[in-house]
């Protein structure tokens, strides 16, 4: 596992485990299953594989989508932060494309990360934000080649413009 | 175009890309960015104590880095001793400063960046605790109060070991 994505995964785990204990001693119930899915740059960071073949710049925010009770969502948030990293409000405005996959990062009773397959990220990036991203994409495109282009064509992307 | 003419011209402009990434304007304000937390660059060393110039810094987000050009209103802001000649700024990222620090709710895109974007960035705790985030910013008032309040919210702040400011603030908030 990526020893970023190892720290988040047990700190979260480690907060979560302290919600729960609280909760038992009110006489509550556990909370429910915190799912997160990883969207965007980050999705690429803790993917050692495309960390490995592409030369990635990130933002500090964290884009992804949460699943989990409001003292999940703020036990995630004070995590990403405590690791330099800030939850972008707005990840559930992010666009993904249809069919897209996500890979199964981590999974516990209380915790699930899983993160959206390199591919659609890029494709994400290449048809929603091609001029933040147009690096990037080049440097994708000479990786991934044909299935790329053509994702990003069928999307509505313009590959005209990570050509020039 | 067929998909391998794609691909050999992203090729060729990726290793174009690779090799202004190692031009000294890249690392010097990538350096600098990664060293305040705002940007996760591994290719490159951290560089906290350096002075840039924000004609070097258009240039790297020009044709490094995009990201440069959403932090860079916030780099202005909280580092003006790091990034020189402000005045070469582009008219629109100029206005974008301007409405950043008079912290307007709204205010002009640039390049694909909307505003929301540059002011989350100003928003935000750097590796820095010399930086304060611009809603946290303290901004002079003087006020005329009565003997016996101005007495109450002395009394108050020493017995909260608080200063007299943050009493009202506590109190307005």
């Amino acid at each position: 596992m990526n020893e970023l994505l190892g720290k988040l995964a047990q700190q979260i785990e480690a907060k979560l485990t302290v919600l729960n204990q609280e909760r038992l001693k009110d006489g509550l119930l556990s909370l429910s299953l915190a799912e997160i899915s990883l969207l965007g740059q980050f999705s690429l960071i803790v993917n050692p594989e495309v960390n490995s073949k592409l030369q990635l710049a990130n933002t500090v925010d964290v884009d992804a989508l949460l699943k989990c009770d409001w003292s999940a969502r703020t036990a995630i948030k004070e995590v990403l932060l405590g690791l330099g990293f800030v939850y972008d409000e707005h990840s559930e405005e992010i666009w993904i494309p249809p069919n897209s996959k996500f890979i199964l990062l981590y999974e516990s009773s209380n915790l699930r990360i899983e993160a959206i397959e390199p591919l659609f990220a890029l494709v994400s990036k290449a048809v929603k934000a091609p001029h933040k991203n147009r690096f990037l994409i080049q440097q994708a495109i000479g990786i991934y080649g044909s299935p790329l282009i053509r994702c990003i064509r069928q999307n509505g992307g313009n590959i005209n413009l990570f050509l020039k | 175009m067929r998909d391998q003419d794609i691909i050999d011209k992203a090729k060729e402009l990726a290793q174009l890309h690779e090799k202004r990434s190692k031009d000294p304007r890249a690392t010097r304000v990538l350096g600098f960015l990664k060293a305040k937390g705002l940007l996760l660059v591994d290719w490159i060393p951290a560089r906290p104590s350096i002075k840039f110039n924000v004609v070097d810094a258009l240039w790297v987000g020009e044709n490094v880095e995009p990201r440069v050009l959403e932090l860079l209103p916030a780099v202005v802001i909280h580092f003006p001793k790091t990034a020189i000649n402000v005045n070469k700024l582009p008219k629109q990222l100029t206005e974008i400063v301007d409405q950043l620090k008079l912290q307007a709710p709204t205010g002009p895109s640039y390049q694909g960046f909307t505003y929301e974007m540059f002011k989350m960035w100003t928003e935000f705790k750097p590796k820095d605790k010399r930086v304060v985030p611009l809603s946290e910013k303290k901004v002079m008032r003087s006020f005329r109060l009565k003997r016996s309040v101005a007495s109450k919210l002395t009394e108050l702040a020493k017995r909260e070991h608080l200063s007299e400011g943050e009493i009202i603030e506590r109190f307005i908030q």
